[in-house]
Parts: C-alpha cells; structure tokens; sequence
C-alpha cells in the first residue's frame, strides 16, 4: 500500500476550515451521522468489531505532511498495527424523550476528538424500549459526509461477516497524483472564478453570525419526515420547480427561511449561497471513500426575489444552469489546487479576511439519495439515518436535506444563539406548510 | 437527424455523467429510476444546448418529457 496520499485543492480548503473552526470553537470541522436503529447492539461486540475493522485502515493513523516540492500530502503509516477507532457507550437513563437523546448527539458532535490525529469516534447509545442509535463522528479532513455513510455501510457489512478485512484491505484509499503539472490551466481556472466571484464580493451578503464569527457551539433542528409526507414534499418540488429539480427547490425553500430570520432580525443585504456537490456521481467504489471529492456552485439572491417563490426558484434554476454550463465547479476545484502551497494557518487567515464572501450567508447541501444503501446495521431494522454537520463559525447556520429509503431529513444546523424559540417555532411552521 | 440518433447522443452523455456504460441504459428506463437527479439533469441540458442548440431549461418541459431517455430525446426532435 502507497504510505502517501496528495492532498487536491478542496482537501486543501477542509484543513483551512478545520483550522478557522478549530481556532474558533475548540471543536474541527467535523460532522456526525447518526442510525436510528430498532434493536439494541451487543456493546462489546461492537467495541471489538471496531478495533478489528480499524486493522483494515492505516489511513486512520495518517497526518498531514510535505513533500520535498512543497505539496501536501497525506502520511499513511505503512503497517496498521495501532489502528485505532474509538468506541464510546451512552446509557440514556429511564424513558428518555426524543429531544433529550438528541441533545445527546449533539453534545458528542460538540466534543473534540481527543488529539489532532483522531478523525473517526464511534459511539453506541442505548435507549429504552430495545432500541438504539449508532452515531459516527467524523473529522471532515478525512472523509466527507458521502464517505461517512460508506465508511458506515462498510462497518456494518464487515460485522455481519458479508465481506473480510482482506476484501476490505488496500481497496479504500484512491491513489492521487500530485498535481504539480497543468499550472496554466490551472490559473486559468482561477481566472474564471475570479471573474464569477467579482460580483460576489461587491454583494452585500447579509449574515446572521457577527463579522468575525460565532464561538458558540453547534446546534441543530432537525425535521424528519415520514414516507406520506416526503412524497407529498417531492411533488410539490417537482409541480413547483419542475421534474427532478429537487435541488434547486430545497435551495429556494432554505433561502425563504432564511430570509424569514433576516427580516426578524432586522439584516439588510442578499444572499450569497455556497452549496456543496458531490462529484463522485453514481461511482460508490470504496477508493473515493477517504478524503473530499466535493465542490462548490454559489448562487446569489436579491432579497427583493424571496417574496415569490417561482420567480426565486426560476432565477436559482437558471443560475444553476449557468455554472454547469461554465463548468464553475470543476474550475473551482482545478483554481484550489494553487492554494496547497499556503501553509494551513495562512490559509486560515486569508480565507477569514479576504475570502469571506465565500463562506456567504449560509451554507446548503441538498443529497438525492444516501450512499447507505442497506436497510438493516448489524441485521437491525434502522428507522432513520441523518447528518449533523458542524458549520463554519464564519457562516453560523446551514441547511441540509438527505433522502433516506423515501424519507426527507430537513436539517438546519447552527451556532447557538443564532435561532430562538420563536424563530424555531416559526420555521417548522413554514416547514410544515410544504408537505 | 432522426430519434435514434439524438438517443444514442445522449444515452453516451448519460453514461458518462452517471460513469455507467452506455448498453447498460435502455431509451424506456426511467431517468429517475437511473439515478438521475437534478445536477445530472442540468449536465444534460447543457449537453442538449452544446450539441442540438437548444435550450430546454426554460422551455418549460413537461414530466413526461424527462421520463426516460426516449421521451427526451421526442422533445429534443420537436424543438430542433
């Protein structure tokens, strides 16, 4: 197995943002998904199963380091003797409410991982009533939350005994060249970007996280909806925003609660919205696992637009199309590979100061379908599968939408203090109005 | 250029956007049953806008335009 992994450019921008939100929070940029799960899990056969399946990954025992022409890389230790996966048992006491197991999750995915070289922490919670709720937390300079649910999957397939350790072994990191060729398109791509963003960045974005970011903790409201219900929302994205046009629907419904919370709270400005996609297309081979194989489309909303739907929907579409057709992701991901030459702390500071109308006003990813393609972890029936991702403390609040076996998960994301009760209140009131 | 042409046009864009090989995509399969959501979409939009000059975007196509590869590549034939 190669013990070196070149970093690309947006791996590059994971390690500046778990700089800024280290720096910030205490806590990286880090995420957690959680299994709900209808039957309870053997605890040592869990913990022993972890350690034996963490054999399979050196990767988990890697660091960042770099070569002699300067490019990071990923240092994976040649041998997986030490591989080490963290395993935590959680007992709720008596008949925990659902909102106390929650608040639960969201202390785990609030609590840093215990050296600068822990990325993955499994934990099991038992509830009453024989169930359970598997939650893994992740550090996103290692895997990206697609890579999470497969490194999930893979857990649970490896538990089960329907694939080894050997099948498993020399499959999961992707080999990746160093990039150090292609300079001038690489520039052009930068100057591509640049030429998009300009607009950006003469944008007055409104935020709700203060100008210099939010140090509260992460916090989380999350909507799941049941079969009925998602399939009434699926249709009205389509009757709305046209067949299969999912995405750019949830991005019109999350800017309308957005702007809902702005006018609350009296912050002039647009919008500016960085949105995450995934690359990997249908490709689930275990080689994209590790590390990020994501970029970025940002689109741009006056507020004056938020009042009507279609229109705002219409003008989303329509940017949408643009940046495909401009090819903006792939230049974004080409352009990020110059910046591997920033050490992570410049990096930082230059993305809070003078990029900072990239982290926009808030962040959104919208999945189609989950990568989880089982509908049973260790031969256990799961109710329900969603992400708590943490958001930069620059950005403070996001909105994600996974599908899970024809269930949406609504999930906003946000520091503490940004959203209260009322705000809360108001926006699973708008919520519920569209399914 | 007649309907089968415009469907193996766009049965290899397809394959290559959901990195499938193309005999594995019937022109009656289901776009959604595929695995095609709204970013594969939009990359076949482009696609039919670069290779036929057509923007279909906002041409305000119905569900049953987008419900297979067939019945897409009827649209594309309509608005050539």
């Amino acid at each position: 197995m190669k013990n070196k992994r070149y970093l690309t450019g947006l791996d590059w921008i994971i390690q500046g943002l778990n700089s800024a939100t280290g720096r910030k929070t205490g806590t990286g940029n880090c995420s957690q998904i959680v299994l709900e799960l209808n039957g309870t899990i053997n605890e040592t056969a869990f913990q022993d199963t972890a350690q034996r399946f963490a054999a399979a990954f050196p990767v988990l025992k890697g660091r960042v380091s770099r070569a002699w022409t300067l490019e990071p890389y990923w240092k994976i230790p040649r041998h997986s003797e030490g591989s080490f996966i963290r395993t935590e048992v959680h007992r709720m006491v008596g008949d925990a409410s659902p909102d106390q197991v929650f608040q639960t999750l969201e202390k785990l995915v609030n609590t840093p991982f215990q050296s600068n070289r822990e990325y993955v922490v499994l934990h099991l919670l038992h509830l009453s009533g024989n169930r359970c709720c598997v939650a893994l937390t992740f550090d996103h300079r290692l895997l990206d939350a697609r890579g999470a649910e497969q490194f999930l999957q893979l857990f649970s397939q490896f538990a089960s005994g329907a694939i080894t350790l050997e099948e498993i072994k020399g499959a999961s990191v992707s080999e990746q060249p160093s990039l150090l060729n292609g300079w001038k398109d690489r520039f052009e791509s930068g100057r591509t970007v640049m030429r998009s963003m300009r607009e950006f960045s003469e944008f007055e974005a409104a935020r709700l996280a203060p100008e210099d970011g939010c140090e509260a903790k992460g916090t989380f409201i999350l909507h799941p909806l049941n079969r009925e219900q998602s399939t009434a929302f699926i249709e009205k994205a389509y009757k709305e925003a046209g067949y299969l046009m999912f995405m750019p629907y949830t991005l019109g419904v999350a800017t309308e609660i957005f702007d809902r919370l702005c006018q609350r709270k009296n912050k002039p400005g647009g919008y500016i919205i960085p949105c995450t996609i995934d690359l990997r297309g249908t490709d689930t081979s275990l080689r994209k696992m590790f590390f990020n194989y994501c970029s970025m489309f940002f689109f741009k909303v006056d507020q004056t637009e938020v009042s009507d739907r279609n229109g705002l929907v219409k003008n989303l579409k329509q940017q949408y199309f643009n940046q495909t057709k401009a090819e903006l992701p792939q230049h974004f991901q080409n352009m990020m590979v110059l910046t591997r030459i920033l050490p992570v702390r410049v990096f930082d500071w230059m993305m809070c100061r003078h990029m900072r109308h990239c982290f926009g006003s808030f962040s959104f990813a919208s999945v189609g379908g989950s990568l989880f393609e089982q509908d049973k972890f260790w031969g256990i029936e799961i109710e329900n599968l969603f992400h708590m991702p943490q958001i930069p403390p620059q950005t403070g609040i996001g909105f994600f939408f996974n599908q899970f076996h024809g269930r949406i998960n609504i999930g906003i994301s946000f520091r503490e203090g940004l959203i209260d009760a009322t705000d809360k209140a108001e926006i699973l009131n708008m919520l519920a109005e569209l399914h | 250029m007649n309907i089968e042409e415009i469907e193996n046009r766009l049965i290899g864009h397809l394959a290559a956007i959901l990195s499938v090989q193309a005999d594995e995509i019937a022109p009656d399969a289901s776009l959604e049953a595929l695995g095609v959501a709204s970013m594969a979409l939009v990359e076949m939009f482009v696609f039919i806008e670069k290779e036929f000059g057509l923007e279909l975007m906002s041409a305000g196509l119905e569900r049953e335009d987008l419900a297979t590869v067939h019945s897409l590549a009827q649209a594309v034939a309509r608005n050539i």
